[in-house]
């Protein structure tokens, strides 16, 4: 069963998608905040895939990628924001790695949602 | 030039009038002085001769007398004394009766009377001296018939002498009576021609005021207008007299004032078009009805026309070629108010916002003569407003959405989790999938207005405008067909490729071409879409043959949340905008109310430069 950590700041939004999550069949670990993220990862335990949020108050979605580079973990992850204001961090999710196809933006239907993160479990499996 | 009169009518005119009057006065102080004269030298006449026969006549009455006395002086002084005496009486009564027939000289009736006493008077001395020398020293011996007769002729000569004194006292007063006719007469003459020459003075004094005046009241009237400022009055001379003369001097003088006034005139018009041809703004001084009278080099140049075209047309008839009789035009208010107006205004056939400054001048009387329009053009300006207010307006929308969206992940999730369940009440299930569905709508709804600020950083690329078009063509050619819309493609071959991202340039053009069909889809009209080259820019035509935009929906289209369709955003039109502006483009407008829009783009083509600004996008 695959494990996929949530990370939002919005904790309605974690709610909601653990709960999919859930009744779609995977294990899900929920993070309200960039540094409790961070934790998470550097804990060791096993993640299959991470859903991130980038505006998140204290410790962007942008500082956890960082973050990770910096302790050479790699991990498979969507980003999934509420502003698609991208611009501000555009530059650094490039710097990063991060393809543009891998943004998304919310509200997302929930069933897109289950599609790309099936598809992505399936590319790193 | 003038024909100046050396005459003198006028003072002819008055001399022969008093020459006329004095004449009449001397005619009557002639004939006064004549007259007297003449009654002088008859009462003189009078006095000389009627006067002095009297007296001669008394004189021989009283010779009669003293010979009739004689016969008691003979008692006295003795009988030859008495002869002598006699003698003496006898010799001075014939020279009276000498003098007196001289006197009376002409009138031979008299002149017998006098004789016939004459004789009568001798025949009495003759009488007189046979008495006197019938005295013998003591009584008188004269017989009865002597001493009868002697009697006899003292009583007839008295008589005769009596009757002759009467006559004379009558001849007298008919003399008398002649003197005073004469006096009459003069009299009666002299007051005709007095009231005659005071008839013709009055009548002489009338002619000469009226005419007089009547001159003079035409100069007043010339004068008058004069200073009211009407420099061509002139006054037409109505004689050649010195008033006549008056008249033409007023007119020569007129005319020299009137043309150093014009001298004035003309340096004060040079002055003004040095001074209205220093600006760079559009500077026009037009009259009271609008109609520019003058306009400066700036407004000449920027519209291509001639200085004499623009004279009595007004400023709506050449900029916007609209039929305007210089009411319905700028300043309206300025007129009504009489005051200073600023308004900003679009003018769509330049494609260029001007704020137009009107002034009305006064004169003394607060009236207006003129009309001073000051037109700035403020496109410049109003283009850094346009982006200021859409980029602020990017940065709220950006918060707006990052706010929103998370809500709506909310609410779409929750009623998507409720869709997994299985509901059995349709309705209910129904609502979370409008629910949801709605919230999808939202959400691109808020990716069209982030849009507006700054368009996605897609990929620059080298992009053939024809092509990108014949992709949009492929997109809608079945909902034209539909429609009964036509779509013509007039395209320019051979056009460079631009630095454009290609999905945003499409996005552009299929909201054009779908604006285009909106307009036209009602009476199923043409659409027609043509790329030219245009210097080193491409140049796109959309135009419909809708029913056309007002310049005001023009001067607003391109700003967002501005729409004139029901049900629309206002955001298509303001996001084309924002991208062409990213592709250093430019995106206009043109519209004839009843004959369609046409909407521009104009596209930079590719150059080193252009590679450049693509990496830079």
């Amino acid at each position: 069963m695959a494990k996929i950590l949530i990370v939002d700041d919005e904790v309605e939004i974690l709610k909601i998608f653990q709960q999919f999550l859930i009744m779609s069949g995977f294990e899900v670990i929920l993070a309200s905040g960039g540094r409790e993220a961070v934790k998470i990862i550097r804990s060791g335990q096993r993640i299959d895939l991470m859903v991130l949020d980038l505006v998140m108050p204290g410790y962007p979605g942008v500082d956890v990628l960082s973050d990770m580079k910096d302790a050479g973990i790699s991990l498979p992850y969507i980003i999934l924001s509420g502003t698609m204001e991208l611009h501000d961090f555009i530059d650094e999710l490039k710097a990063l790695g991060c393809p543009r196809q891998d943004i998304y933006s919310k509200p997302i239907d929930l069933k897109e949602l289950l599609e790309v993160l099936k598809k992505k479990l399936a590319l790193y499996s | 030039m003038i024909t100046r009169f050396r005459d003198w009518r006028i003072g002819k005119k008055l001399f022969y009038s008093f020459g006329v009057i004095l004449f009449f006065l001397v005619v009557v102080g002639g004939y006064t002085v004549f007259s007297q004269i003449n009654i002088k030298q008859k009462a003189r006449e009078v006095e000389s001769r009627d006067f002095y026969c009297v007296r001669l006549i008394s004189a021989l009455s009283e010779n009669i007398l003293r010979i009739g006395g004689l016969a008691g002086d003979t008692v006295s002084a003795g009988k030859q004394n008495a002869l002598e005496e006699l003698n003496i009486h006898q010799e001075k009564f014939h020279i009276l009766v000498a003098e007196l027939k001289g006197l009376i000289r002409g009138d031979t009736e008299q002149s017998a009377e006098l004789e016939a006493a004459e004789i009568k008077f001798d025949e009495y001395c003759a009488t007189s001296q046979l008495f006197v020398s019938s005295f013998n020293g003591e009584k008188f011996e004269a017989d009865k018939d002597t001493t009868l007769k002697f009697y006899k002729l003292s009583q007839q000569l008295n008589r005769q002498l009596v009757s002759f004194s009467d006559e004379y006292v009558a001849h007298f007063s008919q003399s008398l009576g002649n003197i005073y006719d004469l006096a009459d007469n003069a009299e009666r003459f002299n007051f005709l021609l007095s009231f005659f020459t005071v008839l013709f003075g009055v009548l002489l004094a009338w002619r000469m005021t009226k005419f007089i005046h009547s001159s003079i009241h035409q100069l007043i009237v010339g004068s008058e207008n004069f200073a009211k400022g009407k420099f061509e009055y002139r006054i037409l001379p109505s004689s050649k007299d010195e008033l006549g003369q008056l008249a033409i001097s007023f007119n020569w003088m007129a005319e020299s004032i009137a043309g150093n006034i014009n001298d004035i005139i003309v340096v004060a018009d040079k002055w003004e078009t040095v001074f209205i041809n220093s600006f760079q703004d559009w500077v026009l001084i037009c009259d009271k009805d609008s109609k520019i009278t003058k306009a400066n080099k700036a407004f000449i140049v920027a519209l291509n026309i001639t200085p004499e075209f623009v004279v009595g047309r007004t400023y709506c008839q050449i900029v916007r070629g609209v039929k305007d009789d210089g009411r319905a035009c700028l300043g309206i208010e300025s007129k009504k108010t009489k005051k200073e107006t600023v308004a900003e205004f679009f003018e769509p056939r330049l494609g260029l916002f001007f704020e137009a400054t009107v002034s009305p001048i006064l004169d003394n009387a607060g009236e207006i003569v003129k009309i001073l329009l000051i037109i700035k053009n403020v496109t410049a300006r109003k283009e850094v407003e346009k982006e200021q207010r859409l980029t602020q307006l990017g940065k709220l929308v950006s918060n707006i959405a990052h706010e929103v969206n998370n809500p709506l992940m909310i609410i779409s999730g929750r009623a998507q989790l409720a869709l997994l369940e299985d509901i059995k009440d349709k309705n209910l299930k129904n609502n979370f999938e409008i629910i949801t569905k709605e919230c999808l709508r939202a959400k691109g709804y808020i990716a069209n207005l982030l849009q507006i600020s700054r368009p996605s950083k897609g990929e620059v690329e080298r992009t053939d405008i024809n092509k990108a078009l014949e992709d949009i063509f492929i997109l809608v050619e079945h909902q034209f067909a539909l429609s009964g819309v036509k779509l013509n493609k007039h395209f320019a071959q051979g056009l460079p490729a631009v630095w454009a991202d290609a999905k945003q340039i499409q996005a552009v053009f299929l909201n054009l071409i779908n604006n285009a069909c909106d307009a036209v889809a009602a009476e199923k009209g043409r659409i027609d879409v043509a790329t030219s080259l245009e210097k080193d820019r491409i140049r796109i035509d959309v135009s419909d043959s809708g029913p056309g935009l007002t310049q005001d929906v023009i001067s607003h289209m391109f700003e967002p949340f501005y729409t004139t369709k029901k049900g629309g955003t206002g955001l298509g039109l303001s996001i084309c905008y924002g991208i062409i502006k990213t592709h250093k483009g430019e995106l206009k407008a043109d519209s004839v109310i009843g004959k369609g829009t046409t909407i521009t783009v104009l596209l930079p083509v590719d150059s080193p430069e252009g590679t450049d600004r693509a990496n830079s996008l």
